[in-house]
């Protein structure tokens, strides 16, 4: 299991840059991904066959959008539009681009959303955009009119699903056209895909209209214009792990999740571990007013309860998770390993070894490191081992609160963002149990380790 | 001149209830080549008396005094540090109680018979290890336990590298401590004559800590008898052995199972006195059979030529 934790942090940064992971806390970068999918392998329990995500990609976009100044077809080596270009100068200087793209549906699920981006390049006067939507059964229906504001590079985006404009044209067309019932709520991404009929406005009663589908996109501009566009039909399933209310891959999360969880327990587990060791035994073997000094000190940190200090500490400094790292350690530099260790070395001093020892002449520090800390090295690994869950649940409950690193995916800020979106109520379980599982697994992991180094480390139980 | 001559040896340790006299006014001298038993019963300050030779002292020791002479040199007058570096191991060296626990479990024995050469900054690492094996092969052990860990050998195999590490730096005085208690009879043996072989070919001398007067036999050109804190009778083995003159050490003796005899062992009735307030007088007073009126208040000097034992029996005249 640690094995395969460990396979995990090193193939991480491959599979998931950490560009990605510094894009973790902004919207923009998970924009074309769908919200609240499950994922994709649900489809093998479910039964139907669901949806995912259908891009029409742009044709230039990144690059620049090129100007149409002859009447041709355009190539669009990026994507899969028909693009027109006409010039016309019979009745004035004007440019009219269309951009058209057929695609089949075949889902049994309506799509989540949908959405769409133009690109604009134009002169003074911007040109004027019309969305036409073709469905299977030769109903063709216009979905918007607009003039875009923005130029090429940046694009006009128009949420289908929750602009109103197309929301009251849909309306409009489904009722007067179908005779359609009116509903308070209604859905674009579902009326257009629904078979034509009463029910096409209620998203619960509406049919699925399975066939090809054609989006056409018209500008019209005067003088010479250049026009990208794109599409996305949102899915309802989406990669290994799904998404979360964000549209973020969990998949990214917790993947990069293993690494900071065991980065964080191990670095936390190793360094507060064996400076308690280190302390507790120092104090104890020098004895007199040090080991009381460290004792007490242990009795007090041990009885602070360290979880509201740092829920504090997080609260007024919201620090990143190498300062909350520091605060356990200035916490943990004594506490209940100094004890174990002050037990083992009073028991270890009275062996005839330690007396032959100071017979022969060593001196105490020599003893200590040559004597004493090597009888504590087992106790010390097994006791990193099995305090590195203890960490990472720290960590975990941290972000769960919202109090960890912001910056930085992590299973516990995954859980807590899963609370705070009701994931529970509304039943996204990967959203849930996927961040819960890599705990657990992380915990186990190394409560096995931890049980193992002591058979490994402790010469009396090493095999011959 | 003896090599060894301790003189009105004193070592107290304080405690609660009170001063406990462990070691009180002990004394005796080793000769070179030789060996000197100490024998007495639990509780009664042998190995006291040895820790005190090494200034091996726990934190709470009340009194601390007398004279130790050392081939010549003045042990006492030593600094804590010139003690450590050049009597420790270099000149006395010990061999512990409990061969068992005498072995650090973490390190291989061979690193552990070579320590006190590295402590002392005698050798290199190389020239230290090759003195252990050295060492470890003198008592009859094979070069290849050097890398092994105390757990795999036996226990008679573990006193044995007790005792090359006692031998090491070659001393030229060596305090074994009950090193056959925790053995089998024919470990035990063994080991004995192990010894006795150590002594005739590096001419060693011994301070032979037992409560086992049949194996002081085996070894000891001199018989100390300690009890509560005293030596009661000390003499040469031949005198006091077949010979004993002071009642406690009669009755050491006759409590000895015997092989061929129908005889039951005696037992001496009572306990050891409690060395924090010992009896008035002789201390051996309110367990002998022998005691009258004069015991129970002054205190016996010794008696005798070469056998001398601390009784009032054996006041001239009497």
């Amino acid at each position: 299991m640690l094995a395969f934790l460990l396979a995990l942090v090193l193939v991480v940064p491959f599979v998931a840059p950490f560009d990605v992971v510094r894009a973790w806390g902004s919207r923009q970068a998970w924009l074309d991904n769908p919200r609240d999918a499950a994922p994709e392998w649900t489809e093998l329990f479910a039964g139907k066959k669901l949806l995912r995500s259908m891009h029409l990609s742009p044709c230039h976009v990144p690059d620049a959008v090129p100007l149409s100044n002859v009447t041709l077809r355009e190539r669009c080596p990026r994507g899969d539009w028909t693009k027109i270009a006409v010039r016309t100068t019979d009745f004035g200087n004007y440019t009219f681009i269309t951009m058209r793209q057929k695609f089949y549906y075949d889902a049994d699920v309506f799509p989540s959303e949908m959405s769409m981006s133009v690109w604009a390049a134009y002169g003074p006067n911007a040109p004027q955009v019309t969305v036409t939507w073709k469905r299977p059964d030769n109903v063709t229906v216009t979905l918007l009119q607009d003039v875009p504001e923005q130029r090429a590079p940046t694009p006009n985006f128009y949420p289908i699903s929750i602009s109103s404009t197309v929301k009251d044209e849909i309306r409009v067309w489904a009722i007067t056209t179908y005779n359609a019932t009116d509903v308070s709520l209604i859905r674009p991404e579902v009326t257009l895909f629904a078979d034509a009929g009463p029910d096409m406005l209620d998203s619960r009663k509406a049919t699925i209209l399975e066939g090809e589908y054609t989006l056409e996109i018209e500008m019209i501009g005067s003088g010479i214009i250049g026009m990208d566009a794109k599409a996305i039909v949102f899915g309802t399933v989406f990669g290994i792990a799904g998404t979360d209310s964000n549209r973020r891959d969990l998949l990214v999360g917790l993947l990069w999740g293993a690494p900071v969880a065991l980065a964080f327990g191990s670095a936390a587990a190793i360094v507060i571990v064996l400076l308690q060791t280190i302390l507790g035994a120092l104090a104890t073997w020098f004895g007199g007013w040090w080991d009381e000094i460290v004792q007490r000190a242990a009795d007090v940190l041990l009885i602070l309860p360290l979880l509201p200090i740092l829920l504090l500490i997080a609260i007024v400094y919201s620090p990143s998770i190498w300062w909350i790292l520091a605060v356990l350690v200035g916490f943990g530099f004594v506490g209940s390993t100094t004890k174990v260790a002050r037990s083992i070395v009073l028991q270890v001093k009275e062996e005839a070894y330690i007396e032959a020892a100071i017979s022969y002449g060593a001196s105490r520090t020599r003893i200590l490191f040559k004597h004493i800390m090597p009888r504590l090295l087992p106790y010390t690994f097994a006791l990193i081992a099995l305090s590195v869950p203890a960490f990472i649940f720290l960590e975990a409950s941290l972000s769960f609160l919202g109090l960890g690193d912001p910056l930085l995916p992590t299973w516990g800020s995954i859980l807590g963002q899963a609370y705070n979106g009701n994931a529970a109520y509304r039943g996204f379980w990967w959203w849930i149990a996927f961040p819960a599982g890599g705990i657990v697994f992380a915990t186990v992991a190394f409560a096995l380790l931890g049980y193992s180094f002591d058979k490994v480390l402790n010469p009396r139980l090493r095999e011959q | 001149m003896p090599l060894l001559s301790v003189k009105n040896l004193v070592l107290h340790y304080r405690t609660r209830k009170g001063l406990v006299l462990a070691v009180d006014n002990v004394s005796f001298d080793v000769e070179r080549g030789q060996t000197l038993a100490l024998v007495g019963e639990s509780g009664c300050g042998k190995t006291s008396t040895a820790s005190a030779l090494l200034r091996m002292l726990p934190r709470n020791v009340g009194k601390y005094e007398g004279k130790v002479e050392l081939d010549g040199t003045e042990l006492m007058g030593l600094d804590d540090e010139k003690f450590r570096s050049d009597v420790r191991w270099r000149r006395i060296s010990i061999v512990f109680q409990g061969a068992m626990n005498a072995l650090s479990p973490m390190i291989p024995v061979g690193q552990q018979v070579a320590e006190p050469l590295m402590v002392h900054l005698e050798a290199t690492k190389e020239e230290a290890f090759a003195k252990a094996e050295e060492a470890v092969k003198n008592v009859g052990l094979p070069g290849y336990i050097m890398k092994q860990y105390a757990h795999e050998l036996s226990g008679g195999m573990k006193q044995r590298v007790v005792i090359a590490m006692a031998l090491v730096m070659k001393p030229s005085i060596v305090i074994l401590d009950e090193p056959t208690s925790a053995l089998d009879v024919m470990t035990q043996a063994n080991i004995m004559n192990l010894l006795k072989t150590l002594k005739r070919d590096e001419s060693l001398s011994y301070i032979f800590i037992t409560h086992d007067l049949g194996l002081s036999s085996e070894l000891a050109d001199a018989v100390a008898i300690m009890y509560a804190g005293r030596i009661v009778e000390i003499g040469p083995a031949e005198n006091v052995l077949p010979n004993p003159q002071h009642p406690y050490t009669q009755k050491l003796l006759g409590s000895a199972p015997k092989l061929r005899s129908d005889e039951k062992p005696d037992s001496i009735p009572g306990a050891p006195p409690d060395l924090i307030k010992p009896p008035a007088g002789c201390r051996f007073h309110p367990r002998c059979p022998y005691a009258f009126d004069k015991c129970r208040v002054e205190d016996p000097p010794y008696f005798g030529e070469r056998d001398r034992a601390a009784c009032w029996l054996l006041e001239p005249g009497r």
